[in-house]
């Protein structure tokens, strides 16, 4: 875990364009060590104060990280326990990610055209505005009870719950993406005799890029967090799931298990994002700083 | 009649008025002029004074209030490859490199692949940025 804090995207190297000298080269690499140090410093810190808050209260209902340690292995790799939950990580690991995957990139599969058009077409911003509005402040929470009817019990439910809370970042980061390209842009490609959907796929789409990767990165952070809610719509497994059986069980030490799970889960798929979007947008002057 | 006899572009009777707030502003006021085929035409008026708004009109990005501009005996409705426009500010696309950017228009016309990469290197090599042409437009500068 500690290797991906490296990847902050701190300094890039196109940004300095002369040969890096020794003196600087070092200097980069205490900056990265600083950078890892601090990094991993201030959770291992949290840490300390739990497992202290803890000792000194001398609380039942919270575990220590020691416990939580404990059951991370048992949930990992089994032999201490050896319940229900024993070894059966990557099972559950494997089944939010699909879920989780799935309602994102379902979002992105539709808010990202979407959005294009209405950024781009008055009358389908006219039309549908009011409605996005409306309907957005609406907690997904609440949809689970139709999201179960309609999809009845199961994977379905959970996707439609995560596709939900990650459709709005997408769709409204791309429709403020489109809003703010420069007209200037539109203008020039029409007059070079683009249009239609030519015009949304050389020009609109990726000049809305940087706005829609910031779409996608709080996209897939509202992702990871309704996973609970979508895994109370009765799946057997799944990240959400356990947290729920642990919340029954009155395991606590399994319910934070799962919460750092999650944790890392959306650390790592933030990353994975960021490093794409680092690529993709190395023209944006914003993403090379 | 032959194209080369009539005016090339025909302006009749443009007016342009802009919503600005609750007022309205007059930008064009029933403006006639026609052009001939390869004639070099300057507009001059002081700042303000609607040059480009009627530059804008002719190129099909403002509709204008009031009558209309043929080009070829053709109303203009929309932006075209019939008509160039230079922007005051560069308008390149940031995401495309040097040589993208100026095969954009002829890629636009549909010509072979191999055409457009034979335009774009002429227009490179005519401005001397050969060494600047596999680079993001954003950073040529």
């Amino acid at each position: 875990m500690s290797e991906q804090v490296t990847a902050l995207p701190e300094a890039t190297p196109q940004s300095v364009p002369e040969a890096p000298s020794a003196a600087r080269r070092r200097r980069r690499l205490a900056e990265k060590v600083r950078a890892v140090a601090l990094g991993v410093g201030f959770p291992l810190v949290l840490i300390l104060l739990w497992d202290r808050a803890v000792a000194i209260t001398g609380t039942r209902l919270v575990p220590s990280p020691r416990e939580v340690a404990v059951m991370m292995y048992d949930f990992s790799f089994g032999g201490v326990y050896d319940d229900a939950f024993s070894a059966t990580i990557l099972t559950h690991i494997w089944k939010s990610m699909t879920r989780v995957y799935g309602g994102f990139f379902l979002a992105a599969l539709i808010g990202i055209p979407l959005g294009l058009m209405i950024g781009r077409i008055r009358l389908l911003r006219q039309l549908l505005d009011p409605t996005i509005n409306l309907l957005r402040p609406i907690p997904v929470t609440a949809w689970l009870p139709l999201s179960m009817i309609f999809f009845g019990l199961g994977p379905n439910a959970a996707i439609f719950l995560v596709f939900l809370g990650a459709f709005y970042p997408i769709l409204l980061n791309t429709i403020f993406g489109v809003r703010s390209v420069d007209v200037r842009l539109f203008e020039a490609a029409a007059m070079l005799g683009c249009s239609g959907s030519a015009m949304f796929r050389q020009i609109v789409f990726p000049a809305s890029l940087p706005s829609i990767f910031n779409g996608l990165r709080i996209a897939q952070g509202f992702a990871w967090i309704l996973i609970v809610v979508g895994e109370m719509t009765g799946v057997p497994t799944g990240l959400g799931s356990v947290i729920m059986d642990g919340r029954t069980l009155s395991r606590t030490d399994l319910v934070v298990t799962g919460m750092i799970i999650i944790g890392v889960c959306g650390f790592v798929t933030d990353r994975i994002i960021v490093v794409i979007s680092n690529r993709v947008l190395q023209w944006s002057p914003q993403h090379h700083a | 009649m032959r194209s080369a006899e009539r005016p090339h572009v025909v302006i009749r009777g443009v007016s342009k008025r802009f919503q600005v707030g609750d007022g309205e502003v007059e930008a064009l006021a029933r403006i006639d002029a026609t052009i001939e085929r390869g004639a070099f035409v300057c507009l001059i008026g002081a700042s303000g004074c609607g040059k480009s708004t009627l530059l804008r009109v002719v190129a099909g990005f403002e509709e204008p209030t009031a009558g209309e501009v043929l080009v070829e005996g053709k109303p203009v409705t929309a932006p075209g490859s019939d008509r160039g426009m230079v922007f005051q500010d560069y308008a390149l696309f940031p995401w495309m490199t040097v040589r993208q950017n100026i095969g954009f228009g002829p890629r636009q016309r549909q010509l072979p692949r191999k055409e457009v990469e034979d335009i774009a290197d002429e227009f490179v090599k005519l401005v001397g940025l050969e060494r600047a042409a596999i680079r993001a437009s954003s950073r040529a500068a």
